[in-house]
């Protein structure tokens, strides 16, 4: 069974009124590659930077290998460099009067190995993160895309057995970020190194991710896997930021008919546990654009417009006052205009409190 | 007597103009660092108090302070010392000024990235701190070495004949009518002030263009 590589408890970091981490408990197990997910300034970095040892929290424990290294009541603070973490700033900080190999080269050189090995080290490294030949170069004279290997050689040339990482792709171009995504993907695979990979993209965290914490102002909203957020997301916050494509939301009535409960979404009559029910008068159903069905048997909706992505279409259309997005496998085709009749598939909705915003079911 | 005083001119700006920059850049660190701190705001107002007296009242509290010994402290009127003393302390506003502007060039995330690499306060200084706020260290020494160079008022209470610098021959030897001596002196006060400003610029310019990789 795997560690606990991080442990975070009752993490508090307040700046005047702002609080940017409120009461934080989280662990990270030794392997893992979570990703910390939010909207900007939601404390994503403040939380990297608390576990780094870089960041000052104002209550609270952090554990790293079941050793505390922060605690406020303790009066315990570890130095960054006693935590043998690594961390890619996102804005790289690479030094720009060093060439790429002393910017790469300067923690084994602080570490005094000898020379032969650090230059070995680091032109292993190099050629690992297809920087070789640029050895001689100053970061400023190369591409962003490089400029980001080298941040990243530059943590896993120390062999962290944490590595840190703030938005790495939010400054490449979208092709490039793509290709990212696998190779960092791959380095996690390939070290083991568990991973905090900090991001406001939820396609990024999707694809990356063994687990995902996803935070709303210094909050943890949820933690669990990929398919756990996508397919239960845990309140009306997550079901929303989590929603690429977007997702389906209803102001759905309770029906009462001969002791059983049914709620309309969009004139879909979804039947629910009385027990989860109760005695609402509504609730909130979510219904993503993929976990519909046509079928004869369903609600009349009117296509308003068709919109082929390739691999899959999406569909927009409309029943009175209530609006859907639909996906559909690639060789569906429908016009605007059409009527589609339509369902949900078994079970694939969730429905949520209207005042707390917290899943029901 | 034209010779020692050319020597402990230059000497008295050299060793100011070293120690006023390097503390101007420490100072500038603290403030752009913990900016808010309590410590910070001290400095910043600290820093400022040789702005608000004149050069010569400065002088005047210096030779009252250090005319005898004070514990551990010896007296230090007639010495080398003192002059640089109350040198670095008059040209301090000055160089935190700079220093302050060049440390707000430096992102301080480059500094934690030497951090979490396992480098100390020293290691960071010289590694990283220092190497990109060069510039700004060199225009606050050249600065100072100026200054010192041509002061007079903050210093002329505190020599003595051993301690005579150039500044203060001039002004012995206009007090004595002795004009064409003050003047020869005069050059070379500015002789020695454009030497050493084209030097330090000349090193300056190959060294930033092999630095930033050009
Ligand atoms: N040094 C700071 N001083 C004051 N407020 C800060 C500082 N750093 C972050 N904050 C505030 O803390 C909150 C969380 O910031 P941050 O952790 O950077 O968010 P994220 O990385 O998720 O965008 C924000 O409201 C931000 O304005
Ligand atoms: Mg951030």
């Amino acid at each position: 069974m795997p560690g606990e590589k991080i442990k975070i408890t009752n993490l508090y970091k307040k700046w005047g009124d702002v609080t940017a981490i409120d009461n934080m408990n989280l662990t990270i197990e030794e392997g893992d590659f979570i990703t910390l997910l939010g909207p900007s300034g939601c404390g994503k970095t403040t939380t990297l930077r608390s576990i780094a040892g870089l960041e000052d929290p104002s209550g609270g424990q952090i554990y790293l290998n079941e050793k505390l290294v922060f605690s406020k009541k303790e009066e315990i603070v570890v130095t960054p460099a006693k935590r043998n973490l690594g961390l890619v700033f996102q804005s790289y900080a690479l030094w720009p009067h060093m060439t790429v190999f002393e910017n790469i080269a300067f923690g084994l050189k602080i570490k005094k190995l000898p020379k032969q090995e650090v230059r070995n080290k680091v032109l292993s490294v190099l050629e690992d993160m297809k920087l070789k030949g640029y050895e001689g170069r100053y970061p400023q004279e190369l591409s962003g895309g490089q400029q980001q290997r080298i941040a990243i050689a530059r943590m896993i040339v120390n062999r962290p057995d944490i590595y840190l990482m703030d938005e790495p792709l939010s400054n490449l171009d979208a092709k490039l970020r793509v290709d990212m995504r696998s190779e960092l993907k791959e380095l996690h695979q390939r070290s083991g190194a568990t991973t905090v990979y900090v991001t406001h993209d939820q396609v990024e965290a999707m694809t990356m991710s063994t687990k995902i914490c996803i935070m709303k102002d210094g909050v943890i909203q949820q933690v669990g896997s990929p398919e756990e957020v996508y397919h239960r997301p845990a309140n009306l916050f997550v079901a929303e930021f989590i929603s690429n494509p977007r997702m389906n939301f209803f102001d759905g009535p309770v029906l009462s008919e001969s002791g059983r409960k049914f709620v309309n979404a969009g004139g879909i009559k979804l039947r629910i546990d009385p027990e989860v029910i109760r005695d609402k008068k509504a609730v909130k159903v979510a219904i993503r654009p993929e976990d519909f069905i046509l079928t004869d048997s369903g609600i009349e909706y009117e296509v308003t417009s068709y919109l082929p992505a390739g691999s899959s279409n999406l569909v927009y259309a409309q029943n009175g006052n209530d609006k859907i997005a639909i996906m559909f496998d690639g060789s569906y085709r429908v016009n605007a205009g059409e009527k589609i009749k339509i369902n949900v598939k078994e079970e694939l909705f969730n429905l949520y409190d209207i005042e707390t915003g917290n899943r029901l079911f | 007597m034209m010779l020692s005083g050319a020597w402990n001119s230059i000497k008295l700006a050299l060793v100011s103009a070293f120690f006023t920059s390097i503390l101007g850049i420490l100072i500038g660190y603290s403030i752009v660092r913990d900016r808010g701190k309590l410590l910070s705001k001290m400095n910043d107002a600290l820093s400022f108090a040789p702005y608000i007296f004149p050069g010569i009242a400065f002088g005047a509290i210096y030779l009252t302070m250090f005319a005898k010994a004070h514990g551990p402290i010896p007296a230090l009127y007639g010495t080398f010392t003192i002059l640089v003393l109350v040198s670095v302390a008059k040209h301090v506003p000055y160089s935190s000024r700079t220093g302050t502007a060049a440390m707000m060039e430096v992102n301080k995330e480059l500094e934690e990235a030497a951090e979490l690499q396992g480098a100390g306060f020293l290691k960071r200084f010289s590694k990283i701190i220092f190497p990109l706020t060069k510039s700004g260290l060199i225009a606050g020494f050249m600065l100072s070495f100026i200054t010192v160079m041509r002061e007079l008022s903050l210093i002329v209470l505190l020599v003595t004949p051993k301690t005579k610098v150039l500044t203060t021959l001039i002004y012995d030897y206009a007090e004595r009518g002795f004009h064409q001596f003050g003047d020869a002196i005069t050059m070379l006060v500015v002789i020695i002030t454009l030497t050493v400003t084209i030097i330090i610029r000349r090193f300056q310019k190959t060294d930033l263009s092999k630095g930033i990789g050009g």
